[in-house]
């Protein structure tokens, strides 16, 4: 069911009324049956892959549980301790290890195939020169059925495989203890509002607000009602409505100088922006309704100083995971150790320090370009974002000289320009996303030595895009975007709308929702354009 | 309740009392008001204005609202009618008017266009809104948007059109303003008058027809209509108008003159009769042949009127209680009947039809 849709409110009032109207040890299955008739929305075979990763997970992380339990009895048992002890443990934690890789190998190993299966398989027919695989995978075969286009990628799969996976992993390290109970475990996989574009919660700090009851509080509802008008204006009214932009500007983008190349990347990234902080503000509203809270996934991320500041700060929750399953595990691997010793024996400390550190980024960057799509563009986007953040570390020492030699390197309008900076090298790296990579040297060379500023005034600036008040609305709107940017520096917005009255926060509401229903791009003559990140 | 409590409900209940406000008042600057360049989409909501009493209703498409003048049927032969026509009206349609109709009168005789029997269903969302959103609302028009709508459109769009018009924000324009509380009538008891005259053209050669069986639906809903008009006791004529273009195939007149004959009702096609009605396609048609303008459709109103009397006891309205309102409908007509032909003779086309 797409958030963007008129079931979709239906379906969450329906899902309200019975929540807090209904007895309150029966709301995790409500809001299980509801998640579940939410997916469902989506297919029935997309239905049935969403199961298989919790019945996985759910019953590898018992089995995980029993063997942790059985150790812990027999040290108990024997009093064993130091030496003995880590012999005796061996075996359990050898079981562990297995659960977790089978469980890592199935749920990876579905979302490679249903995700990539196209990517790898058009990558082998161009390395290994076999040249009727698209014959092969448009016919009636079995080979057609598993690799054609018929089969369609789940929603959220990245997205519950990750979760999912997560908990299998905090599991194997005895962070906690497996959940028991199948249906809480599955509500913390499928949970409606975070399934179809996260963010990528914890156990911990999910799992208890799913089985603690919650009474109704006027203050959830307003403020979730709020946050999801917020987020639905950011997508309808700005995301919906430069992506016209976007596309007319990157379509021929050989026609373009400097000045029209700029302003594509920039309406991209504005594009990027809204559309994916507005579906986040939909979801964590939404939940909110329910008085659950779910992680925060950007924190005013483009009021980064820097390219590595900027990824503290952008979909957190992905970078979270990323950083706390892949790169300190890498970090602190046997692989990583010895290149390390290799590095430092016939290169000395530096290199020791630098190659482990360099080994693990570009593997999380690849993986992380790799996520958000099966194709080239995207993992040179990782790699690039890799590059220029190794090269921001290296450079550190120099940067930060120079900040002490120039003082005026406090002020604010170098933080502006900072600030301004990080806006570029992010957007000029995106380019890998959406430009044919071979385009990109030239593009490029285009900004920077073919600008040509004026070209904006001469009237060669594509007509027909919008209209003319479409025009004025997006840049309003964009302005307003940019205000409550910098208003939610010091109190969010959520915060700021609990302080108003009943009559001030009815007043916002009904104002936000008059201006969607109105100004948001939907309905016929629009395309009906789904979250982008609804595709992971 | 505590005094506080109370004062706070009523303030939120403003709140919620002017956000309803605020919404109708936006949806009805959105809503398009046909008042302009499309004047169809007006058709079907003015029927509600009527004051008189109609012995016959006519259902179609332009076929009808396009083709036959109420005012020369009135005025020269007492027959109080009313045109419940709308551009491209499907069968389905038809019968959701005809029993909307019957919620406020009976009309002696429905006269059914036939050339409405090839459209089986909507290829257009516009035709769909240009018909139903003038419906006031009952169950006849939930089941007509039931079974009319394209798949793209949605029942809460006719719910809360603002939902379907909301785009319209960026096209406003002074007709949106100027007719924002009410609009006139743009037609003549549905009738659309037009006195403009272009001569018969040339047809592009017509493509042989793939399938030359009428619509499965189509036959549905004309049985439905039948069996309404059996139940109420109306007499029910299948009408072809003269129309030249598009083809009336002679497998559809087959099949219309089985189901008369089948159904022991009567049809007139006066495509077949044309020289009896006496329309001249050098002057009576203002887009070459395909519709009729007044001229044409005086002329037919002539035509078909004692063939009407022939099939249904039709009282002469003339001199009846509602004799003002349809004296000051035949004043209305006349003067823009005289307004147009000024304007066609001054500038050679009509800038406006209202």
């Amino acid at each position: 069911m797409p958030l963007i849709s008129y079931s979709f409110p239906l379906f969450l009032l329906i899902l309200l009324i019975l929540y807090y109207l209904g007895p309150r040890k029966a709301q995790g299955i409500i809001l299980l049956l509801g998640s579940f008739l939410f997916y469902l929305g989506s297919g029935p075979l997309g239905l049935l892959f969403l199961m298989f990763a919790i019945f996985s997970t759910y019953f590898l992380a018992i089995q995980m549980g029993k063997e942790r339990a059985k150790s812990q009895e027999l040290i108990k048992e024997r009093g064993l301790k130091g030496k003995e002890k880590r012999e005796a443990e061996a075996p359990y934690r050898a079981r562990i290890r297995l659960f977790l890789i089978l469980g890592l190998f199935l749920n990876f190993g579905m979302l490679v195939f249903l995700k990539y299966r196209f990517f790898i398989l058009e990558n082998l027919a161009l390395l290994f020169s076999i040249p009727d695989i698209q014959t092969g995978m448009d016919g009636n075969t079995l080979f057609s059925v598993l690799f054609g286009s018929g089969l369609l990628l789940p929603l959220g799969i990245s997205y519950y495989t990750f979760q999912s996976s997560a908990y299998l992993i905090d599991i194997s390290k005895a962070k906690m203890t497996p959940e028991r109970n199948l249906f809480r475990y599955a509500l913390f996989v499928c949970f409606f509002p975070q399934i179809t574009q996260g963010p990528i919660s914890r156990y911990e700090e999910l799992m208890p607000q799913l089985s603690e009851p919650h009474a109704f509080q006027r203050d959830n509802v307003e403020s979730g009602l709020f946050r999801m008008l917020f987020g639905y204006a950011k997508k309808m009214l700005i995301a919906d409505r430069v992506s016209v932009l976007v596309a007319a500007l990157s379509e021929n983008p050989s026609q373009y100088c400097g000045v029209y190349i700029l302003l594509s990347i920039l309406s991209y990234t504005l594009f990027m922006y809204a559309d994916f902080t507005g579906g986040i503000d939909i979801v964590l509203g939404a939940a909110k309704l329910f008085g659950i809270r779910l992680p925060e996934n950007f924190d005013h991320p483009f009021f980064s100083r820097s390219l590595g500041d900027f990824w503290r700060r952008w979909h957190m929750s992905l970078m979270r995971w990323f950083r706390e399953y892949l790169f300190f595990p890498l970090s602190m691997s046997k692989v990583s150790k010895c290149l390390s010793s290799f590095f430092r024996k016939h290169f000395g400390n530096a290199a020791a320090r630098r190659v482990p550190l360099y080994f693990s980024s570009f593997l999380v960057w690849f993986c992380t370009g790799f996520w958000h799509g099966a194709s080239w563009g995207f993992i040179l986007w990782g790699l690039s974002n890799c590059v220029v953040l190794l090269l921001s570390q290296e450079l550190s020492p120099l940067f930060q000289r120079f900040r002490k030699r120039f003082p005026w390197t406090e002020s604010h309008g170098y933080h502006a320009f900072e600030m301004l900076r990080t806006l570029l090298i992010f957007s000029l790296l995106e380019m890998f996303e959406y430009y044919p990579i071979r385009s990109i040297p030239g593009l490029w060379g285009s900004l920077f030595f073919s600008f040509r500023i004026f070209e904006l005034l001469n009237g060669s600036f594509p007509s027909g895009i919008m209209k003319g008040p479409e025009w004025i609305l997006l840049l309003l709107s964009t302005a307003c975007l940019v205000a409550t940017g910098f208003l939610s520096q010091k109190k969010s917005l959520e915060e700021r709308f609990l302080e108003k009255s009943q009559e001030g926060r009815l007043a916002i509401l009904g104002i936000l929702f008059l201006c969607v229903l109105v100004f948001g791009v939907y309905g016929q003559g629009y395309e009906a354009s789904q979250f982008v990140y609804n595709q992971f | 309740m505590s005094i506080n409590k109370k004062s706070h409900f009523l303030r939120s209940l403003w709140s919620f009392v002017l956000f309803f406000l605020l919404f109708f008042l936006l949806q009805r600057l959105l809503v398009p008001k046909y008042m302009g360049k499309v004047l169809e989409g007006a058709f079907t909501g003015e029927y509600y204005r009527a004051k008189e009493r109609h012995d016959v209703l006519f259902l179609g498409d332009c076929e009808v609202y396009e083709n036959i003048s109420p005012v020369t049927l009135w005025e020269e032969y007492g027959i109080r009618s009313y045109i419940r026509g709308s551009a491209q009206q499907l069968p389905s349609q038809s019968y959701y008017l005809l029993e909307d109709a019957l919620r406020k009168e009976k009309p002696a005789m429905v006269v059914f266009s036939v050339a409405a029997m090839q459209q089986g269903e909507q290829t257009m969302e516009s035709y769909n809104r240009m018909t139903l959103d003038g419906m006031q609302w009952s169950r006849y028009k939930i089941a007509a948007i039931q079974d009319s709508k394209l798949p793209e459109e949605h029942t809460i769009e006719y719910i809360f059109p603002l939902l379907r018009f909301h785009s319209r924000w960026s096209e406003l324009s002074e007709e949106d303003f100027r007719y924002f509380w009410n609009c006139p009538s743009v037609s003549f008891n549905g009738y659309y008058l037009r006195a403009d005259v272009r001569p018969l053209q040339d047809f592009p050669n017509e493509r042989p027809l793939r399938n030359p069986s009428l619509p499965e639906v189509s036959y549905e809903y004309l049985d439905r209509i039948r069996e309404c008009c059996e139940r109420e006791g109306i007499v029910l004529l299948l009408f072809k108008a003269p129309s030249l273009y598009p083809v009336w195939h002679d497998a559809w007149e087959e099949q219309i003159e089985n189901y008369a004959e089948k159904y022991g009702l009567p049809y007139l096609n006066s495509l077949a009769d044309l020289e009896a009605t006496g329309i001249d396609f050098g002057t009576d048609s203002y887009d070459g042949g395909l519709h009729m303008n007044v001229y044409g459709a005086e002329k037919l109103s002539r035509y078909l009127a004692p063939k009407l009397r022939e099939f249904a006891d039709l009282p002469d309205g003339r001199g009846l209680e509602e004799q003002e309102n349809w004296e000051a409908l035949v004043k209305a007509y006349e003067e823009e009947k005289a307004r147009q032909e000024a304007e066609f003779k001054e500038i050679g086309y009509i800038r406006r039809f209202s």
